[in-house]
């Protein structure tokens, strides 16, 4: 069936002309070189269900899309046939300032999102950086914001969901009510899930009240470690900060680079942010001042907020990098006391000529951003004896490390997700169960047992 | 999917006349099993399993008092209850465990037959019913102890005969029984008149079948105490044990005889307040009025007397006390007898009464209020789950690093003595009264 | 041969003799948990001692086709841990060890058996200022394990979140006897949160045999506060006032005026009489703004027509507040043969409409109610008591249980806040999820458990035939259960 015809079919089963293969419109949905065979843009929760009934029926694979920020993130796909574009599910039906809830379309972007939520004092604090990403790419990732030590991962703050799911039904898991143990927490489920689950077409998130007032202090020291034992230093008090996150590499060259930034001394930087009552901030930045110069800090900045370009950078390294720029991310997940180890391994072990490296940490979430950019000289897929070092030296402790964006020829030889031991089985017996017919991203997350 | 007989049946009745079924009917509440009552218990502590926790025993209970389930089939997991009562103090809705226990033990000692029952009665009716018998036995006891008989009846095989093999190593080393009436004065008996308030203050001691043969030296003491403080304390004649063991081990009927001499002895010191030493005694005759309940000519008298009953902590606590002088310089932990805290609810008034005297450093002992594993005849029914329960108490004690543990109850007295001995620990046992009498020179 | 005969004798090789139990009375007691339900007689009981214990159990007990039951404290009130037909019960008190605390990464790692309030006085033992957050009522006696099970809440919840907030990682023996880890001490990990999924699943998709959990450093300055109020509905919206106002009360605690009266008879907390709500409002953090915030928080309240708003004064009068909070529910059981504790949830600004539609039910029926709600989180626990012998009586509770719920969902609010469903909700799930939505938590369960082993005939309504109330509808009247 050629494009043309699978759009034809689509918009006959939806009634209405959502589809098309018109191949420039495909274009920009490419996945490591495969490109679908049409681009489908439902507008309503009903078109996405009956365009998964449809896909299942006809043994189609359907591949849901934002802005397409997260989707580096991912192996090569087996089949590719639909690229689902949920933008035009951008509402916000819900929007509950006395119960402290929204409600929003899983394709609203989150600059659109937060500032409706700012109308009302309002602010979902998540992905505080990236105004580009959208609601339903930062489930599939399930992404943390740059200040979750203060607000919590997306597990913390979501609430309920929508879903379409690969059978054609749509169901709604959870409601607008902050303690809820009816039946299993499916919401948890199509956290991190990347879109094999089901499609989220809606969420429900608890949201916050704006701070009084916010607060930054950027740190600057002589290396990753003296950085690192600051950090710990914060973390283990009651201070209470919101954000600490390390940065080395490029990524303390790009935090110079903002303008109005004055970074000090150092080739390390820590980042730590606090929100709350004025009074509490303006003792928790000077207590904290003092936490950072005792851990031998060459120097304070003090700022009033963190810019949402910063943010940006902080939860996510490879921010502001085009996509078709070469560079690989790794993303390493360790535990806080680990972090400074890490780092310094996987800055060591990916030092490869040709490339320059930025690195930014979140301590509390033990979460590394390694970004390689550049052109190594051997060749990006020559780096996956590097990579599989990288992998067994975390996993012996305990940690991950994810390829969450890379050429292709480098993911097809060392695979994006790395071992994922039994929880990735149990993930496995999940989606079997849920989407026997292997109608989502079909080989993108986890390996398909039908077809593998 | 089988049909199952599940989800409560309207609450069912408990016919039937045993003491269960009765106690069943006349409780107030029944258990919600919330189960706030499985931290306190001991054994349920030490067996980690449910037909060993209060909620478990009670749940048993029920299920014997509506017939569902045997007494024999209860009797073991109920049998190795403590009696400590820190379930009721736990328990939120007010559940009377130690009224089901009771009752229970009694229809087991209806049911105890022949050589068993016979030794039961020789014990309770025939040595802690007589004063005269029970010293002497104590008496024998030390001697046995001290000499080398223990040994040479150890090998005999003359204790198995007895049912004591394997149990009379339990037994605590025995203080030195003290004539004590011969060193303490008494005032003349107070008159009918006697009142509590305005001029001298007068009592009457109650001084019990354990305490008085073993533990003379408490009386001195509270005696003396009293004497400091002005009160007059009478000492009535033809007192008797109070009866608890007797009731505890389902021989009701002896009991009862017992609470009606009591009665009748304090009696003749008209309505001053009965004053004891022992928790045990103290729990026990506060509950006469119960105990009598049926007795259309002894109920009132029963619960005229109960209501005279005072611990003499709890005596001394409604009174300014006398401060003492004499400076008593030791660490001292207080361990609650559960008869007091949990069956009377007195757990300040002791702890007051230590911190009253100069120069004495109170220390607060981890888990005061568990039982020590004494509990009556318990440790030697139940060698094994005593020994741990008391195990553990001593891992307390030992980190408390004290000089004294003082608590007020015969039995705890013997149990912690016991547990120091078989861990070395170098710490003196005292009734809290003991340690204050000192410090009035 | 019975099954008994055939499994113990199996177990004790296992297991040693000493855990397992078999003995009639041994097993009696484990047909109840703290719900109104008793279940049926358990094949036996095991206590394991260690991980490997517990999987080759389970895999004893998939080769024989044996349902099992992980069980923790029984202080559940939805009959989950209640057996419903033939089945192992896996008891954890053995399994009770804190295998680690590690404050620099913010954890601690332990056995399912630890008593949430023992692991509270462990971590303030050691000195480092951290502690576990959730407290469930229960909390001196329920278990971590438990509280995984059902994902237990507590009073602290607003701030702070439930357990499932809490729990980084488990290690699970699925039905077939395979160990596996999921989630860890790292926030940073690839896939699903099957960490979430696992905690509230009550124990029908695997046992749980060690958890990591997060711990928190004890916060600066605690303020605790009684407002009162002359109606509910002041009250409740003083509550949504303060949390509009950008405050987030580490608690908010509501009392009606017959709770308030129940409970001041036995701790004296001095409830006044003229007054129809309480709330007990808990403020933590720095100190510094402190006062700042406990002004608005008057101000609030006194906007909101408060009658009197005091600060406790003391850590004993604090204590006295928090008691006269705790004890309620054991207060409210001592004042009838039984208390049928409720458990659920609105938006938190509809509190006062659902606790209004609440009383009106159960005055509808002739019922006595008293509310508590954890005001700050929607989550209402009204408390009818009844007596089990009055069938007439049983039978209206069951009706107004039934009542309340759908109320509730109506509202756009669930069946259960922080109890569970257990038996006790299975119908009323259907409330809340149709037949698709239905499914998809069944596929979950198919995926886990393809065979049906672990705490079957749970959860989800029996039958299938979702929305009929009448079929196999747990009930207090002594209705039997397919
Ligand atoms: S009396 Fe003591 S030992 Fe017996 S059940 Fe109660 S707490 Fe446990
Ligand atoms: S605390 Fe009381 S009501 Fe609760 S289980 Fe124990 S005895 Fe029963």
């Amino acid at each position: 069936m050629s494009a043309c015809e699978v759009a034809a079919v689509v918009d006959a089963a939806l009634g209405a002309s959502l589809a098309t293969g018109d191949p420039v419109a495909l274009e920009p949905y490419r996945l490591d070189g495969v490109a679908p065979r049409a681009l489908v843009r439902p507008q309503t929760p009903e078109h996405v269900a009956r365009m998964l009934a449809l896909a299942a029926e006809r043994g189609w694979a359907v591949v849901p899309w934002g802005r397409g920020h997260g989707q580096g993130c991912g192996d090569v796909p087996r089949r590719y046939d639909v690229a689902l574009s949920l933008r035009r599910l951008d509402a916000i039906p819900d929007l509950d300032a006395d119960n402290l809830t929204v409600t929003a379309e899983a394709g609203i972007s989150l600059g659109e999102l937060t500032q409706r939520l700012g109308e009302r004092h309002l602010v979902l604090p998540l992905a505080l950086g990236d105004g580009e990403r959208t609601l339903g790419g930062l489930i599939a990732a399930n992404r943390a914001g740059c200040k979750r030590l203060l607000y919590g991962d997306p597990r913390d703050l979501l609430l309920g969901l929508r879903v379409a799911l690969p059978n054609g039904a749509l169901v709604r898991y959870g409601r607008k009510v902050i303690k809820n143990v009816a039946g299993y927490d499916m919401p948890k489920l199509y956290l991190g899930s990347q879109g094999l689950l089901g499609v989220v077409v809606e969420a429900t998130f608890k949201v916050q009240p704006l701070p009084d007032r916010e607060g930054v202090l950027i740190a600057g020291f002589s290396g990753g470690p003296d950085a690192a034992r600051a950090a710990q230093a914060l973390f283990r008090s009651a201070l209470g900060p919101a954000c600490l996150m390390l940065l080395l590499g490029r990524a303390v060259q790009s935090l110079r680079r903002y303008p109005g930034l004055d970074v000090p001394e150092g080739r390390a930087v820590l980042v730590v942010a606090f929100d709350g009552r004025s009074a509490a901030v303006q003792r928790q930045m000077a207590d904290a001042g003092r936490v950072l110069l005792a851990q031998s800090a060459t120097g304070v900045a003090e700022l009033p907020a963190l810019a949402a370009e910063t943010a940006a950078m902080l939860e996510d390294a490879a921010h502001g990098l085009h996509p078709e720029q070469p560079r690989v991310v790794l993303r390493l997940g360790v535990l806080p006391t680990q972090v400074a180890d890490a780092m310094a391994q996987a800055v060591g072990t990916m030092n490869v000529p040709g490339t320059s490296f930025g690195a930014v940490g979140d301590y509390s979430a033990g979460r590394i951003d390694l970004l390689l950019t550049g052109e190594p000289h051997i060749g990006w897929e020559r780096l996956d004896g590097r990579i599989h070092e990288l992998r067994r030296a975390m996993g012996e402790r305990g940690g991950s490390v994810v390829l969450a964006a890379a050429p292709r020829s480098l993911k097809a030889k060392v695979g994006v997700w790395g071992d994922l031991q039994g929880a990735g089985r149990i993930m496995q017996r999940i989606k079997a169960q849920l989407d026997p017919r292997q109608v989502l991203s079909p080989g993108r997350f986890l390996p398909d047992p039908a077809e593998g | 999917m089988t049909a199952i007989d599940l989800l409560l049946p309207a609450e069912p009745k408990a016919p039937g006349t045993s003491h269960l079924a009765q106690a069943w009917r006349n409780a107030t509440s029944h258990c919600i099993k919330c189960g706030f009552c499985l931290p306190v218990c001991p054994t349920y502590s030490v067996l980690g399993v449910e037909a060993a926790s209060p909620r478990g025993r009670l749940d048993l209970m029920d299920a014997v008092a509506q017939g569902r389930l045997a007494l024999g089939t209860v009797a073991g997991r109920v049998g190795q209850c403590l009696g400590c009562l820190a379930c009721e103090t736990a328990c939120p809705a007010g559940i009377r465990y130690g009224q089901m226990f009771e009752a229970l033990q009694c229809d087991m000692g209806t049911q105890r037959r022949g050589w068993r029952r016979w030794r039961a009665r020789l014990l309770l009716d025939g040595v802690l019913a007589r004063p005269r018998v029970l010293r002497a036995v104590v008496l024998a006891l030390r001697v046995y102890q001290r000499s080398g008989l223990q040994r040479l009846l150890r090998s005999s095989g003359l204790l198995r005969l007895l049912g004591l093999a394997g149990r009379e190593g339990r037994l605590p080393p025995l203080p030195r029984p003290l004539a004590w009436r011969a060193e303490v004065e008494f005032g003349a008996p107070p008159g009918t008149d006697a009142t509590t308030t305005g001029g001298a203050q007068r009592a009457a001691l109650f001084t019990g079948c354990v305490m008085d043969a073993a533990f003379g030296a408490v009386h001195a003491a509270t005696a003396h105490v009293l004497a400091a403080n002005g009160v007059q304390c009478a000492l009535p004649a033809g007192q008797r044990c109070c009866g608890a063991l007797h009731a505890h081990a389902g021989e009701t009927a002896s009991a009862r005889r017992l609470a009606r001499a009591n009665i009748a002895a304090f009696e003749t010191v008209g309505d001053a307040p009965v004053v004891l030493n022992s928790a045990g005694c103290g729990a026990f005759m506060k509950r006469y009025g119960t105990l009598l309940a049926d007795d259309p000519a002894w109920a009132p008298r029963a619960a005229a007397l109960a209501a005279r009953v005072r611990d003499v902590s709890e005596f001394l606590a409604v009174r300014t006390l006398v401060p003492p002088t004499r400076a008593v310089a030791l660490r001292v932990a207080y361990d609650d007898p559960c008869h007091l805290v949990h069956a009377q609810g007195i757990s300040r008034e002791p702890r007051d009464l230590l911190r009253a005297i100069p120069g004495l450093t109170l220390v607060e002992l981890p888990e005061s209020t568990w039982c020590c594993g004494s509990a009556g005849s318990y440790s030697l029914q139940h060698p094994e789950l005593a020994g741990d329960v008391l195990a553990r108490k001593m891992r307390h004690l030992a980190a408390a690093r004290v000089d004294v543990v003082a608590t007020g109850n015969p039995g705890c007295l013997l149990q912690l003595a016991l547990g120091i001995s078989r861990q070395g620990l170098d710490v003196d046992v005292r009734h809290p009264i003991e340690l204050l009498a000192q410090a009035y020179p | 041969m019975s099954k008994r005969q055939i499994l113990v004798p199996q177990l004790q090789r296992l297991l040693g003799a000493d855990a397992v139990l078999h003995a009639e009375a041994d097993r009696f007691v484990y047909a109840y948990d703290a719900s109104v339900f008793r279940g049926t007689d358990v094949l036996a009981v095991v206590l394991p001692a260690n991980t490997e214990q517990v999987a080759q159990v389970v895999r004893l007990a998939a080769r024989h086709d044996v349902p099992i039951i992980a069980r923790g404290a029984g202080t559940g009130i939805n009959g989950g841990a209640v057996p419903r037909g033939d089945a192992l019960v896996i008891e954890f008190s053995r399994m009770n060890r804190i295998l680690a605390v590690e404050p620099d990464n913010r954890l601690a790692v332990m056995e399912p058996g630890v008593v949430n309030q023992d692991l509270k006085a462990h971590l303030s033992a050691l000195g480092y200022g951290f502690t576990y957050v959730p407290d469930p009522g229960s909390q001196v006696v329920s278990t971590i394990g438990g509280n995984v099970g059902n994902n237990a809440g507590g009073m602290h919840c607003l701030k702070y979140g439930v357990t499932a907030n809490h729990i980084l990682g488990l290690q699970v023996v699925l039905a077939d006897g395979e160990v596996v880890e999921v989630g860890g001490g790292s926030a940073t990990r690839p896939g699903m949160d099957l960490t979430g999924l696992l905690v509230g699943s009550e124990g029908t998709l695997g046992v749980v045999t060690r958890i990591t959990m997060r711990i928190l450093p004890l916060p600066e300055t605690v303020v605790t506060q009684l407002a009162l109020f002359p109606d509910v509905s002041a009250a409740a919206n003083a509550v949504s006032g303060i949390m509009a106002a950008g405050i987030l009360p580490a608690a908010l605690e509501l009392l009606d005026r017959r709770m308030m009266a129940l409970v001041d008879r036995f701790v004296h907390v001095g409830y006044p009489e003229h007054a129809g709500a309480a709330l007990i409002i808990e403020l933590d953090g720095l100190a510094d703004g402190m006062d700042r915030e406990l002004r608005r928080v008057a101000e609030i309240c006194n906007a909101h027509a408060a009658l009197e708003i005091k600060t406790a004064q003391s850590a004993a009068e604090t204590e006295r507040l928090w008691l006269s909070r705790r004890a309620a529910y054991g207060v409210a059981a001592s004042f009838s043969p039984t208390v049928y504790v409720m458990d659920c949830t609105v938006p938190r600004n509809l509190l006062a409409q659902a606790i209004a539609g609440v009383i009106e039910i159960c005055d509808a029926r002739g019922l006595e109610v008293v509310n508590l709600a954890h005001a700050g989180d929607g989550n209402l626990h009204p408390l009818i008591p009844v007596d089990r012998a009055n069938a007439a009586q049983a039978a209206a509770a069951t009706e107004a249980h039934h009542e309340i719920m759908a109320m509730c969902v109506a509202m756009g609010g669930s069946i259960t806040g922080e109890h569970g469903v257990g038996v006790e909700k299975q119908q009323e799930l259907g409330l809340m999820y149709d037949a698709d939505e239905l499914a998809g938590m069944q596929a979950v369960k198919r995926a886990l458990d393809p065979d049906g082993r672990c705490n079957p005939h749970k959860i989800f309504p029996l039958r299938g035939n979702v929305g009929d109330i009448a079929v196999g509808a747990a009930s207090l009247d002594g209705g039997r259960l397919p």
